[in-house]
């Protein structure tokens, strides 16, 4: 909690200067979030591209609306509601169905040979991110909000317009899922790694 | 089944328990063996497999470069050349000033002639307090100083106004603003 605390003061300085005309405030906002943001775009899309293009129109959204930035909220929450956004108009605009990948299960080819096998995080970041996208859209959303965004479960409600009991079930249901999908990927125990 | 996991649990975890419910919930995962294990479960998962090195995803460098360019740039416009984007996109409206400062002078010049034809006409009682010697001049003056303040404040609600747009679209970014950032950084560079 202390952390956190001490991160949304390291964002409000950082903000400082982005708005004082600094462009290295930006660009340190940038380096600390673009990763996570990108993450999520990632698996709300499962495209590269698409998420590229929705990274960029997130940050100059956040660009233009950085007015309207409540100081007293994380920055990071902030500009994951404005990438959720971006994620709604894609799935309303592109009407991509959603995209479960077809049940031709990598699991086998992922598997570890061995126990021994030491996880590097490349590897565990791949076998990660493909049990994420097998996730029904709106637990992958609520999931990728909680654990990537840091969202208060409450402000998740907000943005998916659901109430509180509700992301906190898509979120039960996304913990036993990717356990699953772990499971089908050599990840049985979280101990062993 | 225990369902209190799903209601409290997962909020414990997150932090967003008040003290008074964390230690409830606490006592709570003290007689229950199954809240106690999920809580467990979650807390290591957190800890070893949804961290943010192992969730979060690099995009292609070059997009890195372009959005870093675009958001420097973007700063700078909107807080040393505020005054040109202004100039630039309103440019319309100082000539509309002076056409307003024109047919204001042009109309308070209109009622001194009137009132010099009538002084001319119906004599001199009027004379010393003739409205071509004082009021109109004085009409005059005053006016276009305050066509010039009214200028002023127009320009600064203007000023106001071109912010707007970026408080309204919350959220809302389309590529079209993309461009309009692009058009409003490159033009004060030069
Ligand atoms: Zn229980």
């Amino acid at each position: 909690m202390e952390q956190q605390t001490q991160q949304v003061t390291d964002d409000g300085q950082l903000f400082d200067k982005w708005l004082g005309g600094d462009p290295k405030g930006f660009s340190e906002l940038y380096g600390r979030y673009s990763g996570r943001v990108f993450g999520f775009l990632l698996r709300m899309t499962g495209d590269r591209e698409v998420a590229e293009d929705m990274l960029q129109e997130t940050f100059l959204a956040a660009i233009r609306n950085v007015g309207q930035f409540d100081r007293s909220r994380s920055f990071l929450s902030w500009l994951f509601g404005i990438a959720h956004k971006r994620t709604i108009d894609y799935y309303r605009h592109a009407k991509v169905e959603a995209d479960h990948v077809d049940d031709t299960d990598g699991s086998v080819g992922s598997k570890l040979e061995t126990p021994e096998d030491s996880l590097s995080n490349k590897r565990l970041r791949k076998l990660v991110g493909e049990a994420v996208q097998r996730l029904e859209p709106s637990q992958r959303e609520v999931f990728m909000l909680r654990e990537l965004g840091g969202v208060p479960f409450k402000e998740i409600a907000e943005m998916m317009g659901c109430p509180i009991n509700t992301a906190l079930g898509r979120m039960r249901l996304a913990l036993i899922n990717m356990r699953k999908e772990l499971k089908k990927r050599g990840i049985d125990n979280v101990q062993q790694i | 089944m225990c369902n209190k996991f799903e209601e409290s649990g997962l909020l414990y975890v997150s932090g967003e328990l008040s003290p008074v419910e964390a230690r409830e919930y606490e006592s709570h995962v003290a007689v229950c063996e199954e809240c106690r294990r999920e809580t467990e479960a979650y807390q290591r998962e957190r800890a070893e497999l949804y961290t943010v090195d192992i969730l979060s995803e690099r995009p292609n460098p070059v997009v890195d470069a372009e959005i870093l360019r675009l958001g420097s740039a973007a700063r700078k416009a909107s807080t040393a050349f505020m005054p040109m984007l202004f100039l630039k996109k309103y440019a319309a409206l100082p000539i509309f000033i002076m056409l307003v400062m024109v047919a204001v002078g042009g109309y308070f010049r209109y009622h001194a002639m009137v009132a010099d034809k009538l002084v001319a006409k119906y004599g001199g009682e009027a004379t010393s307090s003739s409205p071509s010697d004082s009021a109109a001049p004085a009409a005059a003056y005053p006016l276009p100083v305050n066509d010039e303040e009214l200028a002023l404040s127009d320009s600064n609600k203007s000023a106001s106004d071109t912010n707007a747009p970026f408080s309204k679209t919350r959220g809302n970014m389309n590529l079209e603003g993309v461009v309009t950032v692009k058009e409003s950084v490159n033009e004060p560079g030069k």
